[in-house]
């Protein structure tokens, strides 16, 4: 008996060992793509990424600006189509049950 | 007594003058009365976070960690929103739909202004979210980008919406006469029918959804509180969504944003700019619905007060209140509450519309 539940625990052991190993696979498959991403950002290490977020610096970007105004445009366009249909919306609930309390009455 | 010697000698004026901020908050909730289910808990917390050994800092980012990360404390407050909601005078006259998304204006232009001072696309976004006027949504779409400036956004949201007493009416009479501020409006309020009221919320909630599904969330949970006020066979829930739920969230609410609040993250420049361009968003709310109105106008027989404009900016009930006094001090005999009121629920709808429009033309940062 003793001899089959060593056999167990043995079994047990290497089970958890692999399992630990794949979870350090994975970690340092993490690792490796943060250390890709930070590459590509130019930056070494992600301490040092932190300190490039915190340290935001007064600039005048002019070029940004012009950009933005895609946004400006595709937003408030979208805002009203939206808003539009929602209005078209409650005028034909209007209509409808409108019709229907006049029928009623 | 090492101790105390010790604890006395970690405090900085970074600290101190941190203390003077929350006690600001705190003196503005109970003083003036400008928000005090928010400003009161903030102040407090900005207090908490800012002893030595961090205070209660720990503690308080539990509840940062489950209700503001998760963004669940926004859109729970959002049930109780809208089951306070009366979509009644909007539905009364649904023009009043089209001044709720003018009034967002401040929103769009509030970003090109954070992209000109070189605030990345998503910080940007995040700031100029302050103009819609509207204290959950603004968290939430601060949050959705993980910015650095939650803490001052957060403060600058609900400090404005406080204020819009003092901020709106100075920009309503830059670009008004006097003559267009004395215009009356008749109030002929249309029957809403039972279908109609149940429908109104489920039909914004699919329209959102489609539209713009990064909003679904804030849309239907805020759509959820009304279907529950306007069913009629829920009242209790309805009840417990208006006043329980509404009460708890807001008192968590602001004490969890505490965490963001630490001198190290809220005493810096970029706060200073953040509470500017908040002003700049909430005028430009207002005077983007003015405009919209008096343009309006132009296609109108029956032409609308372009003061209602205004009130499409969603900080509810307050500018509607707003614009009604106004009326009132031109001429005593013009009552426009109902119809700003109208415009005031739009803006409610179109500024979470906005948030979600925001969301999906910005995307996150990997």
């Amino acid at each position: 008996m003793a001899a089959i539940d060593e056999q167990a625990l043995v079994e047990s052991y290497e089970m958890q060992l692999s399992e630990q190993q794949e979870q350090l696979d994975s970690l340092s498959a993490q690792v490796e793509e943060q250390g890709a991403y930070l590459e590509s950002l130019g930056m070494e290490s992600e301490e040092e990424a932190l300190a490039s977020e915190a340290s935001f610096e007064l600039r005048i970007d002019f070029q940004a600006f012009g950009n933005a105004w895609g946004v400006v445009l595709q937003g408030m366009v979208g805002i009203f189509v939206v808003i539009a249909i929602i209005m078209a919306i409650v005028m034909l609930l209007n209509k409808i049950t409108g019709k229907k309390k006049e029928k009623e009455a | 007594m090492d101790w105390l010697l010790q604890n006395i000698q970690g405090i900085t004026w970074q600290m101190m003058v941190m203390w003077v901020i929350g006690g600001a908050l705190i003196f503005l909730a109970i003083k003036r009365e400008m928000e005090p289910t928010l400003l009161l808990p903030m102040g407090l917390g900005a207090i908490l976070v800012n002893l030595p050994e961090w205070g209660a800092l720990k503690e308080l980012n539990i509840l940062y960690e489950a209700g503001i990360a998760t963004e669940l404390f926004p859109l729970l407050l959002f049930i109780g929103i809208g089951a306070m909601i009366d979509f009644g005078p909007l539905l009364s006259n649904p023009k009043m739909l089209l001044c709720g998304a003018a009034a967002q204006f401040g929103i769009f232009f509030t970003f090109t202004l954070a992209r000109l001072l070189g605030f990345t696309p998503q910080d940007a976004a995040s700031i100029s979210i302050i103009g819609a006027a509207d204290g959950p949504t603004s968290i939430f779409v601060a949050q959705y980008y993980g910015t650095q400036f939650l803490g001052a956004i957060i403060v600058a949201a609900y400090s404005y919406m406080a204020l819009v007493p003092i901020v709106q009416p100075p920009c309503i009479r830059l670009v008004t006469t006097k003559k267009e501020r004395l215009m009356r409006m008749e109030y002929n309020p249309a029957n809403i029918s039972r279908t109609t009221r149940i429908l109104f919320p489920i039909f914004v909630t699919f329209i959102a959804g489609i539209a713009a599904p990064k909003s679904v969330a804030l849309v239907g949970f805020l759509m959820f509180g009304n279907l529950l006020r306007e069913c009629l066979v829920l009242d209790s829930l309805s009840e417990t969504a208006q006043k329980v739920l509404a009460n708890l969230i807001s008192l968590v609410l602001g004490l969890s944003v505490a965490p963001v609040m630490t001198a190290d993250r809220f005493l810096n420049i970029n706060t200073i700019m953040i509470l500017l361009l908040g002003l700049v968003a909430f005028c430009f709310d207002t005077i983007g619905g003015v405009f919209f109105v008096k343009f309006l106008n132009l296609f109108l027989k029956k032409k609308i007060n372009p003061m209602v404009g205004a009130a499409g900016i969603s900080a509810f009930p307050m500018s509607s209140r707003v614009v009604h006094k106004m009326g009132l001090k031109e001429d005593p005999q013009n009552f426009l509450l109902m119809h700003a009121a109208g415009a005031n629920v739009a803006g409610q709808i179109a500024s979470v519309i906005a948030g979600g429009m925001i969301i999906s033309l910005i995307p996150v940062l990997a």
